[in-house]
């Protein structure tokens, strides 16, 4: 075998696996310097970052954003609930600052009072809607008996015609069976108060000459110590005079709506308490 | 004598069912929504036993529902019994000659009678009283009629179960209806 026949491919297979690699390593070169040849894939290669970043970024943002939305669902939710919740309490308190100055007001009118009245809550109506009646949670245990008065700060409502052991019956002034002994505030000119229907009742037995004008109050007359005297029942709304009668009809408007009321008094004893302006206390 | 105990069984419950029904009418829809027109339960009562019943068993059973309803209103019980009967009659006389049964038939017969009734009630009093009532308010007249003939068919069923409970139910449905 000639030692210097060789074959030119085996040369340069073993320059290029090991020659080639031996002298790379070690030349010396700046760190900083960058290959020619690998330029171009340096370029790719921060293309492809870029572009996986951009990616990579737009998929967190996505799945954050979705994840973001359970979250606010979530949050919505509890915060939905939080303001039903409010909402209710809010209304609780609404409803109990409004009964709270209606019950000061009765305290206030009580205690101003010299009548012995007791308060009593309205828990049912009547079963026949021709008819106008409330029950109250007080009844012979507290004292209320039949035919006693009952009345709230504006004006007369009606009396007792039933009382049980703990709840009482009231017909109301408007009823058709109500009667109620009144007077015309103004001229003193006297007669009975009857329930018309649900919002007006009607003052009879005047006589044709008494002197009634529309507006005129209609005060208890205190009969029988029943209503304290001079307690607003109505106002004339209207004066029916027929042409040969010897009476006149005249219409009042209740001074309360007797069917809206929550809490009122019933009373124990009117102590022949007198209502009645004292004369001159108008000028 | 044989003391006849689910005949009373079915009176006691239908007295019980009245007076929880007026309850209910009077308190519980009151103090729950207030002045809104309540469905006049009692008359459901009144109908059912008008159609479901024989005429002597009906006027007895009219008898004991005006007592119950005389306890819950101003109107007196002489009247309010005049005012039951009444209507029993009328819804009697209607059911011998239109008759089919069910609960459709049932809730016909409520609406007729809850129409009719408050006009009846101020016709009688327009005649009978020296100071009558005033002319019915047509708003509540008309959500009361139709809220007494919804609440008419679970009251059917309720009544149709205690009859059923109290051996009733093959009582006087078996021989009423136009001849």
């Amino acid at each position: 075998m000639n030692f210097f026949t060789f074959d030119l491919r085996k040369v340069l297979l073993i320059i290029t696996l090991v020659v080639l690699p031996l002298i790379a390593i070690n030349m010396q070169r700046k760190s900083e310097e960058e290959l020619w040849f690998t330029r171009p894939f340096s370029f790719g290669a921060a293309l492809i970052h870029g572009g996986f970043t951009s990616f990579s970024s737009g998929v967190r943002g996505t799945t954050a954003m979705y994840l973001d939305l359970i979250g606010v669902k979530k949050h919505n939710e509890v915060m939905r609930a939080q303001l039903a919740e409010l909402n209710a309490q809010l209304g609780a308190l609404t409803e109990l600052k409004l009964e709270n100055e209606r019950l000061s007001q009765l305290l206030g009118f009580k205690q101003a009072s010299k009548m012995n009245l007791l308060a009593a809550r309205v828990i049912a109506r009547d079963l026949l809607p021709d008819h106008n009646t409330i029950t109250v949670d007080r009844g012979l245990s507290h004292g209320v008996q039949k035919n006693m008065a009952a009345l709230t700060i504006g004006g007369v409502i009606g009396y007792t015609f039933r009382v049980e052991n703990d709840t009482s019956q009231i017909l109301l002034l408007t009823d058709s069976y109500a009667v109620i002994d009144a007077i015309v505030q103004r001229s003193r000119a006297r007669g009975l108060v009857e329930g018309v229907r649900r919002s007006s009742c009607r003052l009879r037995h005047l006589k044709r000459s008494d002197d009634v004008k529309v507006g005129d109050l209609v005060v208890t007359s205190g009969l029988f110590n029943m209503f304290p005297k001079g307690f607003p029942i109505g106002t004339v709304t209207s004066i029916d005079k027929s042409k040969y009668g010897m009476t006149q009809e005249v219409e009042i408007k209740p001074a309360v709506e007797p069917l809206n009321l929550e809490e009122i008094f019933i009373v124990l004893n009117a102590n022949h308490q007198d209502l009645s302006p004292k004369p001159g206390a108008e000028e | 004598m044989k003391i006849p105990w689910y005949w009373l069984l079915s009176v006691a419950l239908f007295t019980g069912t009245t007076l929880v029904l007026n309850g209910i009418q009077t308190s519980f829809w009151y103090l729950l929504l207030g002045s809104f027109p309540p469905p006049l339960l009692w008359l459901i009562a009144l109908v059912y036993i008008s159609v479901t019943r024989t005429l002597g068993e009906a006027t007895f059973m009219t008898y004991l529902l005006a007592m119950v309803n005389s306890a819950f209103t101003a109107f007196p019980f002489e009247a309010m019994l005049v005012y039951c009967l009444g209507l029993m009659i009328m819804l009697i006389l209607i059911r011998e000659r239109v008759y089919w049964g069910g609960p459709t038939f049932f809730m016909l017969m409520v609406g007729a009678a809850s129409l009719s009734a408050p006009v009846l009630f101020w016709i009688a009093s327009r005649v009978f009283e020296k100071n009558p009532v005033g002319i019915p308010v047509i708003f509540d007249w008309l959500i009361s009629a139709l809220l007494t003939v919804l609440f008419s068919l679970p009251l059917y069923r309720l009544y149709q179960a205690f009859d059923a409970v109290a051996g009733q139910d093959a009582g006087a449905e078996g021989h009423i209806g136009p001849r």
